[in-house]
């Protein structure tokens, strides 16, 4: 009987070696990124307005965004209109976005209503109640760039 | 015996005339004053907020003061944060029983003050105040320099017009102005924006890359937390904002203009990394 016992408690022990112990359970990223961000690339080209919903690791846009003035890009030069395929001076709605934030890296891909593709790579920062993300927009018809985004009021 | 009655009589009208007298003059030994004099009222009152970086500070006590005991020792105004009073000078008005204190050099934006009246301010009859006197204040918010405040008005249905404005000030205490700096796009900080096509209705031509409509124009008064400022675009048109700003961070109100019926709009001072 007692050896019965000794062996299930070795299995056990066993088993839980083997799994690696007790499960740890992701706390999430310790910045969050869930705001309203802004900011106009390097190239003057685009100015990016993105209101993201934050996951633990997940991002996605804010939906709805709209009628509000925080999931949009609007060009800031002939460049942009070129970019964005637009012919007026106002805003195309995003229509989507995703993206991973590993903390502090962050990647995202936004897309508009009419069908242009966005990705930005870069690293998040906080620094009391100001969070910025400093990276690169790039995107088939935009040749990569510098974006700062801050964390912006509405 | 006409002589010895007529020096009784003369002697009764002095005494009477003594007895007048000393009537009149209240008689006896009068009272003397104890009452200690008090401080009725501060200009800047008592906890207000938005005084002027270049005014003065006026003390009215409840009685007639001594005016050589009214002075910068017995009259101070001092940092609330501590440190060393703000030197100035002071004078003093009998009439109004006023104390005036005139800062050597502007007081700093948005700061709290302490007015301090000790008890080495006496009133005519020698008597010091109670104790000590303190009232405090807060000047002026420095909030229109750099950077600049931006927002874009909320809709409801995209046939009213959204508008996104970039604006930035010059601020000399009240006085509000455009700085000649203003940038233009891509780092644009005194400009409009069409959000939807109502909005480019009401805003009109666009000067800036086709974009923006430039503010060549701008004034307004900044009487914290008051705001009302009028602005011109490159194309001539003009449009007028009042509202209030809180915290030096956020300024809520109404945006008006000939071509703009009135649409409540929140201007928010944009992100300064934080030291």
């Amino acid at each position: 009987m007692k050896a019965s016992k000794a062996r299930w408690i070795c299995a056990a022990i066993a088993l839980s070696v083997a799994c690696g112990g007790p499960a740890v359970v992701d706390p999430g990223p310790t910045q969050s990124v869930q705001f309203y961000f802004a900011g106009t690339d390097g190239s003057g080209a685009l100015h990016v307005h993105v209101h993201w919903v934050q996951s633990k690791h997940n991002i996605t846009l804010l939906s709805p965004c709209v009628p509000s003035d925080t999931c949009n890009i609007t060009a800031f030069s002939p460049k942009g209109f070129e970019e964005l395929d637009i012919t007026t001076p106002l805003p195309v709605a995003l229509a989507s976005g995703s993206g991973t934030f590993t903390d502090p890296g962050i990647t995202f891909t936004i897309t508009t209503t009419n069908g242009k593709t966005f990705t930005f790579t870069g690293t998040v920062a906080t620094s009391g109640s100001q969070v910025q993300m400093v990276g690169t927009l790039s995107g088939p018809t935009h040749p990569a760039s510098s974006l700062q985004l801050d964390k912006t009021a509405f | 015996m006409p002589n010895e009655q007529g020096s009784i009589a003369r002697r009764t009208a002095l005494i009477f005339a003594n007895a007048v007298l000393i009537a009149g003059c209240g008689g006896g030994t009068e009272p003397r004053d104890t009452t200690s004099p008090t401080v009725t009222s501060t200009a800047p009152a008592n906890s207000s907020v938005g005084a002027l970086i270049n005014g003065v500070v006026r003390v009215t006590f409840s009685e007639a003061m001594m005016a050589s005991t009214i002075s910068a020792t017995s009259v101070t105004v001092t940092p609330a944060a501590g440190g060393v009073a703000v030197p100035g000078s002071v004078t003093y008005d009998s009439p109004t029983r006023t104390a005036t204190f005139t800062p050597l050099q502007p007081l700093d934006y948005g700061a709290s003050y302490t007015i301090t009246v000790t008890s080495a301010a006496l009133d005519l009859a020698g008597n010091a105040i109670a104790a000590d006197f303190h009232s405090t204040f807060k000047s002026i918010q420095k909030v229109f320099d750099k950077p600049y405040f931006q927002g874009t008005n909320n809709i409801t249905s995209s046939s009213q017009p959204q508008i996104h404005v970039h604006i930035r000030f010059t601020q000399t205490g009240q006085t509000l102005g455009r700085p000649a700096d203003c940038e233009r796009l891509p780092l644009a900080n005194c400009d409009v924006l069409p959000r939807n096509a109502a909005g480019l209705a009401a805003i009109g031509a666009l000067d800036d890359q086709g974009v923006a409509a430039t503010i060549t124009q701008a004034s307004g008064t900044f009487t914290d937390p008051n705001i009302s400022f009028a602005f011109t675009l490159a194309n001539g048109r003009t449009f007028s904002f009042t509202g209030t700003v809180s915290n030096s961070e956020t300024m809520t109100g109404t945006l008006t203009g000939p071509t703009l019926l009135p649409i409540q709009i929140i201007l928010s001072r944009i992100p300064v990394p934080e030291s």
